[in-house]
């Protein structure tokens, strides 16, 4: 039984807009565990990056703030800290590894002093010795040459590179939890394994634990010890990864498996979800999914609570009131 | 999207802007007071005060700005000045617009040789600061008020021409090869449609702003005894010749320019109004 | 980068080729005979005729606008019909001291500006920021010549604390090195702040917009995930990327910067190149006034060019180009 590193409880994080008020995450729970990989997984919009920022307390106030919840790191409330304490947590704690590495890197500092920045601060130590781990970080995240690559800026290198050099910046101080979001996505095919191969290698090698984001099925099978599955705002399901490909337990989770392209077997049509994504200042009424699911019935009309089906299992359907299947 | 729904739509983001509004209502009280100076002051602001006693006489109830040296009324002064500012002022940019926009759609449409010697022309002149500009034509031609003006808007019309020629371009990007395709010599009305609606909102903007430069360089001008020709009143001549008796009567050189100031706040925050409620696409 | 050097010094050439042939043809076009522009008019007719034959005035216009370009090319401006000096002397004595001044107010402006600028972005729509900005437009409506005379009458003549006019005091030969730079400085205070408000006013408002936009980009979001406190955020991860596009505006305030000079060396009696202007036109000493003005124009284009060096070297992604090797 693994203690939990970080537990997210009924987070609730909203933006202020001319429109009206976007509940961008409305309600999620979820834990993450030593040394667990957790892939947070959903379409664009539903609120997975904006959890993953309030969990560092990143989301731009104005127009956004977090609106309530909890969320605990080895048991310590990160919401009720001040902003000089939440300060050390962040790139020390938790760290975080962006989409594109080309506009989240600054482009008038090297590579090597925007590593280099955060081990002075969070460890502490002078300019000569934290320019040294600093090349030390470039090395194992497999930057070849690194010593002369400690001065070379954003655009003078590959996309590849640059994600490479963000995930040296976030493992700099050997953060307990990792949070990846899109890591891989905004490269090209072939780094793309690159990049998620150097992921599991560090994730071992570092035992820390990684709270993957992402809309790619495929990535997260390769990574993740358990999947958490948003719609909407909401968690709708969460299962260890091998019996969420096997028996999906929500019908967009199905949709989602289903709408994966498959090397081999039969050449048919891609199953897209029909509909799409509500938009968050007027949600459907009753369940977030039920205009796009095909197995709505009339108790869709009132929103589910996420039913715990036990062993790590969880889903937020009628359908599986009671525990059934 | 044409004519209407772009006015209105503007002129709704102008009427909330509070601060637009108070530069709007400004400039439009200058322009009263300009017009019925005659009306609301019995002085006369050229003719030399009779009585010696009254010469630099500070306010009281007969002269609410105080007199001058030559026992003038500053405050009827300051009213005849405000027409000589306000229709000077007007008519130099309205020059500067006429031939900014001739040279600059010129420039826009024709392209190659030709936008390349206006662009240059243009680079040249406004590297000469303006105010070396004006005096060096200044001193190769007699002064007159006429001169001042056309000098004035002769100096003015680098900053239209580009903005012209910028919107031409771009316009022609968007609209002429789609209009063209799809309606062959039509196109050209079509462009004509839609470059004049976004166009004059931006050149009206430009020219609100640079009405209150105008009225700070004839005032600058006219300070250094080389704008308007006395008599006729001039604000930047009135805070000249106060200027001997900063101590003694302090109202001489302050009054006129707190009324300069008050002009140029006004036009510049009715021009930054138009150009948040039309142009929306700047800085926030 | 070189060869972009290279381009943007061509280009200033041909600009201030430009101007010469802008300004020569305003000369010939103003009425009247150009000759009476470098005569006095009490010399005898042998003279004036001697002198136009050795003036090239009674050549045709082409080759008197080649003796001209080459004339202006060589620094040789002519003499001055007042001072009876060559006017290349009379630019050598004032230049340095437009320069002192310009410089000083850039100074002040710089500062003020980025500083009014920053801490509005960093205080965007509060109270702060909003009395900011409206201050800022008022101050950017005042006009030089009445803000130098209102400071006048409060630093200077009642309260006394700082010099009214001259670039130093008259008995500063007395003092010792120190006392005279301390001397020099208190004069130099009011005319560069005069000089320079208006553009502070200006610049802040940009650098508040560049900042904004800087503030909005994702690797701001990155440094703020290290964990860097709010200020280096600002100072370090944000002002060196907003400065940039600045340093153009900076470029493009000379010509305000210079002009405005006129004006303020009038007031405060400072023996730049804008009192040796004004001074010139009431005394009609003609090549003075095209001296000066070519020379203005000069530095106004030198400075622009200066100002995107400055932008270029300031900038990695054009500092060190695609020349940077990329691997995969």
């Amino acid at each position: 039984m693994m203690e939990a590193l970080l537990e997210v409880r009924d987070l609730r994080t909203v933006f202020d807009s001319d429109r009206g008020l976007v509940k961008a995450v409305d309600g999620v729970s979820f834990s993450v565990g030593r040394g667990e990989t957790v892939g947070l997984v959903g379409e664009s919009g539903c609120g997975k990056t904006v959890t993953a920022l309030s969990l560092m307390r990143l989301v731009s106030d104005p127009p956004g703030r977090i609106a309530g919840g909890s969320v605990l790191l080895e048991g310590r409330e990160l919401l009720a800290l001040s902003e000089r304490e939440m300060r050390s947590v962040r790139g020390n704690d938790i760290a975080m590894v962006f989409q594109e590495p080309l506009s989240s890197l600054n482009p008038v500092f090297t590579c090597g002093e925007q590593i280099r920045e955060a081990i002075a601060l969070h460890q502490k130590v002078g300019r000569a010795e934290s320019k040294r781990r600093a090349i030390e970080m470039l090395r194992l995240v497999r930057i070849p040459d690194p010593e002369r690559r400690y001065g070379s800026y954003p655009h003078q290198m590959s996309g590849g590179m640059r994600q490479r050099v963000m995930i040296a910046m976030a493992l700099s101080c050997q953060p307990k939890l990792l949070i990846a979001d899109e890591p891989s996505t905004a490269l090209d095919v072939s780094v793309q394994a690159q990049i998620v191969e150097l992921l599991l290698d560090l994730r071992s090698r570092l035992g820390m634990s990684v709270l993957l984001i992402t809309h790619d099925l495929a990535v997260v099978a390769q990574m993740a010890d358990r999947v958490v599955v948003m719609y909407a705002g909401v968690v709708v399901e969460s299962a260890p990864i091998s019996v969420l490909y096997d028996e999906p337990l929500h019908p967009y989770t199905e949709g989602l498996l289903a709408s994966l392209p498959r090397i081999g077997g039969r050449r048919e049509r891609l199953a897209a979800i029909p509909g799409a994504v509500p938009d968050p200042l007027c949600l459907p009424p009753g369940c977030r999914f039920s205009d796009r699911c095909t197995h709505r019935f009339g108790r869709c009309a009132e929103e589910p609570p996420l039913f715990d089906l036990g062993g790590g299992r969880a889903a937020r359907c009628w359908l599986r009131e009671g525990g059934g299947t | 999207m044409s004519g209407g729904g772009l006015w209105s739509a503007g002129w709704g983001r102008f009427r909330r802007n509070r601060t637009a509004m108070a530069g709007a209502w400004i400039v439009l009280a200058l322009y009263l007071l300009a017009l019925l100076a005659p009306v609301l002051t019995p002085y006369d602001p050229i003719r030399h005060g009779d009585l010696p006693a009254m010469r630099h006489a500070p306010p009281s109830r007969d002269h609410l700005l105080g007199t001058d040296k030559f026992g003038r009324d500053i405050l009827t002064r300051i009213l005849y000045g405000a027409r000589i500012s306000l229709s000077i002022s007007f008519i130099a940019v309205a020059i500067s617009i006429v031939v900014g926009s001739a040279l600059g759609a010129a420039a826009g449409w024709a392209g190659g040789a030709v936008d390349a010697v206006i662009m240059r022309i243009v680079d040249a002149l406004m590297s000469i600061p303006r105010l070396f500009l004006l005096l060096t034509c200044i001193a190769l031609f007699t002064n007159s008020l006429w001169l001042v003006i056309a000098l004035l808007g002769a100096t003015g019309w680098m900053a239209t021409a580009r903005l012209v020629r910028g919107q031409v371009l771009s316009l022609r990007r968007q609209e002429f090869v789609s209009a063209a395709e799809a309606l062959g010599a039509g196109g050209r009305r079509i462009v004509w449609r839609h470059l004049i609606p976004n166009t004059l909102t931006v050149i009206i903007v430009a020219a609100t702003l640079r009405i209150g430069n105008v009225i700070l360089t004839e005032a600058a001008l006219s300070f250094l005894g080389l704008g308007v020709p006395p008599p006729t009143p001039s604000w930047g001549q009135m805070v000249f010749e106060g200027r001997e008796v900063l101590l003694g009567a302090w109202w001489v050189s302050t009054f006129p320019g707190l009324a300069i100031v008050v002009t140029v706040i006004g036009y510049n925050l009715l021009g930054d109004g138009l150009r948040d409620a039309f142009d929306p696409v700047q800085f926030t | 980068m070189g060869r972009w050097f290279a381009g943007r010094l061509a280009q200033s050439i041909l600009l201030v080729w430009i101007v010469l042939t802008i300004t020569f043809f305003i000369l010939h076009l103003a009425p009247g005979d150009p000759m009476n522009r470098y005569f006095d008019p009490d010399m005898s007719p042998d003279t004036v005729e001697m002198m136009r034959r050795q003036l090239g005035l009674d050549r045709s216009v082409g080759e008197q606008y080649i003796r001209w370009i080459g004339s202006f090319a060589r620094g040789d401006f002519g003499m001055s019909l007042r001072y009876a000096r060559p006017v290349s002397d009379l630019l050598a004595e004032a230049i340095p001291n437009t320069l002192r001044l310009t410089v000083a107010a850039l100074v002040v402006y710089i500062i003020l500006g980025a500083a009014l600028g920053v801490t509005s972005a960093a205080r965007r729509g509060t109270l702060y920021d909003r009395a900011g900005t409206l201050a800022a437009l008022f101050v950017y409506s005042i006009p030089t010549f009445w803000l130098g005379l209102m400071l006048i009458m409060l630093f200077a003549l009642k309260l006394g604390i700082l010099p009214s006019s001259h670039m130093e005091s008259i008995d500063a030969a007395s003092l010792s090195a120190v006392g005279r730079f301390g001397d020099r400085l208190a004069h130099l205070v009011l005319p560069a702040f005069v000089l320079g408000v208006a553009s502070a006013a200006s610049m802040a408002r940009y650098m508040r917009g560049s900042m904004l936009d800087v503030l909005r980009m994702d690797y701001i979001r990155t440094a703020r995930a290290k964990g860097l406190s709010e200020g280096r955020v600002l100072l370090k991860h944000a002002l060196r990327n907003a400065a940039i596009p600045v340093v153009t505006i900076i470029g493009l305030s000379l010509p305000f910067l210079l002009g405005g000079a006129v004006v303020t060396e009038r007031i405060f009696s400072w023996p730049g190149m804008g009192s040796l202007m004004v001074e010139s036109i009431y005394t009609r000493d003609y090549p003075v006034v095209l001296a000066v003005n070519f020379v203005v124009a000069v530095m106004v284009i030198l400075g622009n060019l200066l100002a995107d060096i400055g932008y270029a070297l300031l900038d990695p992604r054009i500092a060190f180009g695609r020349r940077g090797e990329e691997e995969r």
